[in-house]
């Protein structure tokens, strides 16, 4: 026989939450102590390299696992962590928990805290994401109504942007182009990703407006270029040419197959600043090519180069060595290498050395011979240099 | 590794046991598992029951799993589970371990996971989860192009994890890399070649910890997984093969043995065995070397038995079935050539293009191309002898696993289980 209380809950909410309210029992008689959840947290930021600590977090995150929905938040900043390691063994957690209580036929969740942590930009992107997703179960309409407004976040940035997009593309299909058109410049302003940018940009240059996507991301399209250098085989990338000891505009030298070269200015005519040295200096293999480039800062500022070569590229600025990878046949794509550099007030010049291999056994393989360089801020950003290479009249692509 | 596990599973009950008897599908008997990356041999070859050779979208199929994300690692299958991997998220960053019932593809677990460093990727023919899983029937392993390895229990439950990408740099890949580790005793061996600095690597298999790591100097990107070899002298050699040769090491402690010159700059394929000699290719237009293990040193004009540059593939690798070598190009031209001495038996060229490695049993072979057309073909034949023709609606750009007379084919979004009732 039940007890009388047992008898009256379940004569009055049914079977199902009669066992739904005794698993909710069991749970919170053995949910960890704030103090055992606290150690549990700090098992698991102490997860390292080479294995550390990963017996200790099975059983922090299985103590964690145990914590009722309610005590969610709790684990919260288990997840907020630049550790991978960490995350993973507290998203281990998090997701029992959520998995329990969404299994319950009334699923209770804290959802302010939760909505107050995915509003918070400040924290790990991918941890708000996953919080989202659950927000997203529970209440759709949430997600609808913020990630339009995050514009500028860290992690959602995109998510905004395309809703800007689609939200532009509506405004047009109702005649409502000088909506459509603020609509789709505030999409190509807060734009990093390159696809959105030249989405947006081709937007409004339908609708008359002309903006400009290379000084957007930043891209460097004025150089003055150098080569074709014989390099037999995959040499280049180790021989020193005449620029790498120092940059003589005004000298000649000799070059592939006898050939007299000498620095020429060429601007890059590409939408994201690609620079197609076949087309530039003529196509040719087992060579090297020098870009050459005196970038101005308005200030001494760090800043982030980012860049992708086809064979494979070494930059100098300001005479330092600031990147060299030895990649053949490894493509160019847009920020493939990113480093934090430093540049001066005033100018700055940028040297780069851009190889071309053999040509790949498969015929077919195009062998491109190209260079994709960009300065910007952490997002992604340009900031705004000025490019003196070339003058106008110079800069004859 | 013991795979053959013909077994009768008693859960016993209790309140404890509950979460795991709920995620555990009822005991039934079992053949071959098919434990990792092309199956228990890593050679595509099983000698289980073969699966049907005429199949369709809606005929044949007993079941198919919706999966999350992208991948084009082979499904694994052990007993009564099938596990298959992905990634997916605006970076590729998410990562997924799903476990499957064997008898209809329900879910039984399911791990998602954060990776440490997404590398570039191809759009259609690569994810971050390129490289397959592996299991010893404890535990399964997991390794990503994020650089990322993770161990869990046959439950799921996670038991270590690494971020190699932290540890020892992000790879730098352009089609993201698609080695899969290979398990030898109590050794997670991994092959990571890339761009950045490569290594080659030895976790134990219980606590995650490095046994042993060997630092891979002047080689750089490859995709091609470690295969082992027996040696003359009973014991087992590490075969690796990328930039431009193959290498061989003891894969108890990672020293080098021997090394064959001459191969392409990049290797995808994977080295099979027989005849006492290892098959690598690599290409395009490179070359497949038979070599006899057991050297020490340069070995390039000692031990190999013969050398072909016909039919030369870049993406899928090779499969020895009998006395006869089988190379499908990805561009659909298939080359079967004598495996004792690499003169060419015969071409034919097949329908669509391949990335899919083939795989055999019961005598046929099962070559899948990017469309999801499956030619069967018999093995072990002086002439091409086609046997079927199968046509399922999704493109497939994963290598099949064959167990217990099924074949699962993971297609660009499901997973098709093929057999008969």
């Amino acid at each position: 026989m039940l007890p009388a209380g047992v008898r009256w809950f379940r004569s009055k909410y049914g079977p199902t939450s009669l066992a739904a309210l005794a698993v909710w029992a069991c749970l919170a008689a053995s949910a960890p102590a704030a103090d055992a959840v606290s150690r549990a947290l700090a098992t698991l930021a102490d997860v390292g390299p080479n294995g550390k600590g990963a017996a200790a977090a099975r059983e922090a995150s299985a103590t964690l696992a145990a914590l009722p929905s309610a005590e969610l938040p709790r684990i919260l900043p288990g997840l907020d962590t630049p550790n991978v390691l960490a995350a993973n063994w507290c998203r281990a957690a998090y997701e029992t928990i959520v998995a329990r209580e969404l299994a319950r036929p009334k699923p209770e969740f804290p959802r302010e805290a939760l909505r107050d942590f995915v509003r918070d930009g400040a924290r790990q992107g991918r941890a708000r994401r996953l919080v989202l997703r659950l927000l997203d179960q529970l209440e759709p309409e949430f997600s609808r109504e913020l990630v339009p407004t995050l514009l500028d976040d860290p992690e959602f940035r995109s998510d905004a942007v395309a809703h800007a997009l689609a939200a532009g593309d509506a405004a047009l299909a109702a005649g409502k182009a000088n909506e459509a058109k603020a609509t789709f410049r505030s999409a190509f302003d807060y734009a990093r990703d390159s696809a959105q940018v030249l989405a947006a940009a081709d937007k409004l240059q339908g609708l008359g407006e002309t903006v400009d996507p290379v000084a957007h991301l930043g891209f460097v399209v004025d150089w003055r270029l150098l080569g074709p250098f014989d390099a037999p085989a995959y040499s280049g990338f180790e021989r020193t040419f005449p620029p790498e000891a120092g940059v003589d505009l005004a000298a000649e030298y000799a070059g592939q197959n006898g050939k007299t070269i000498r620095w020429m200015p060429h601007r890059a005519q590409d939408r994201l600043g690609q620079l197609d040295l076949n087309s530039a200096l003529g196509a040719t293999r087992e060579a090297a090519a020098y870009a050459y480039a005196t970038v101005e800062s308005p200030r001494e500022q760090t800043v982030q180069l980012r860049c992708g070569a086809d064979d494979n590229c070494t930059v100098w600025l300001n005479g330092e060595k600031v990147l060299a990878r030895r990649q053949w046949l490894n493509g160019t794509r847009m920020d493939r290498f990113v480093v934090d550099v430093s540049l001066r007030k005033g100018a700055n010049a940028l040297l780069v050395k851009i190889c071309q291999g053999p040509q790949h056994k498969d015929p077919e393989v195009p062998n491109n011979w190209s260079l994709q360089l960009r300065f910007c801020d952490a997002h992604g950003a340009g900031v705004g240099l000025e490019t003196l290479a070339s003058t106008a009249e110079e800069a004859k692509p | 590794m013991n795979v053959r596990r013909p077994l009768l599973t008693v859960c016993v009950l209790g309140g404890a046991a509950l979460p795991m008897l709920l995620a555990a599908p009822l005991p039934v008997a079992r053949g071959e598992n098919w434990p990792g990356w092309r199956g228990p041999h890593r050679t595509g070859l099983t000698e289980d029951v073969g699966p049907p050779e005429n199949w369709s979208s809606t005929e044949g199929v007993l079941w198919k799993a919706d999966l999350p994300g992208e991948g084009i690692s082979n499904p694994i299958v052990w007993e009564d589970r099938v596990i298959v991997t992905s990634s997916d998220g605006p970076r590729q960053e998410e990562l997924h371990v799903v476990c499957l019932s064997r008898d209809g593809g329900r879910e039984l677990w399911h791990r998602r996971l954060w990776g440490t460093a997404p590398t570039l990727y191809h759009a259609q023919k690569s994810s971050m989860a390129s490289p397959s899983p592996v299991t010893d029937g404890q535990r399964v392993f997991a390794f990503f192009g994020t650089g990322d390895v993770f161990c869990f229990d046959m439950q799921g439950q996670l038991q270590w994890q690494r971020s190699l990408a932290d540890e020892y740099g992000a790879f730098e890949n352009r089609f993201a890399a698609s080695s899969s580790p290979l398990l030898f005793g109590d050794l997670l061996i991994l092959q990571c070649d890339h761009y950045g600095a490569s290594y080659l690597l030895a976790i134990d298999v219980a606590t995650g910890v490095n046994r042993w790591r060997r630092e891979r100097e002047d080689v750089w990107l490859s995709w091609s997984s470690p295969q082992l070899v027996p040696a003359d002298d009973g014991r087992q050699e590490l075969v690796l093969c990328g930039s431009e040769r193959v290498d061989g090491f003891d894969p108890a402690d990672g020293a080098p043995l021997w090394t064959v010159h001459g191969m392409a700059r990049e290797c995808v394929p994977t080295p099979v065995l027989g005849h006492g000699l290892v098959y690598a290719v690599s290409g395009p237009g490179g070359a497949t070397c038979a070599i006899r293990p057991g050297g020490r040193g340069d070995v390039t004009h000692t031990h190999v038995e013969w050398r072909s540059e016909l039919g030369a593939p870049f993406v899928p690798s090779a499969i020895l079935v009998g006395d006869y070598y089988y190379l499908v190009h990805d561009k659909g031209v298939l080359t079967c050539l004598e495996a004792r001495t690499g003169k060419q038996a015969w071409r034919k060229r097949l329908e669509g293009a391949y990335t899919a490695s083939p795989v055999c049993a019961a005598g046929k072979i099962y070559f899948v191309n990017e469309e999801g057309s499956t030619i069967v073909i018999e093995a072990d034949s002086r002439k091409y002898r086609e046997v079927a023709h199968n046509e399922i609606d999704e493109p497939v750009y994963a290598s099949p696993a064959i167990a217990d007379g099924k074949l699962y084919l993971r297609a660009a979004k499901r997973l098709y289980c093929i057999g008969e009732r």
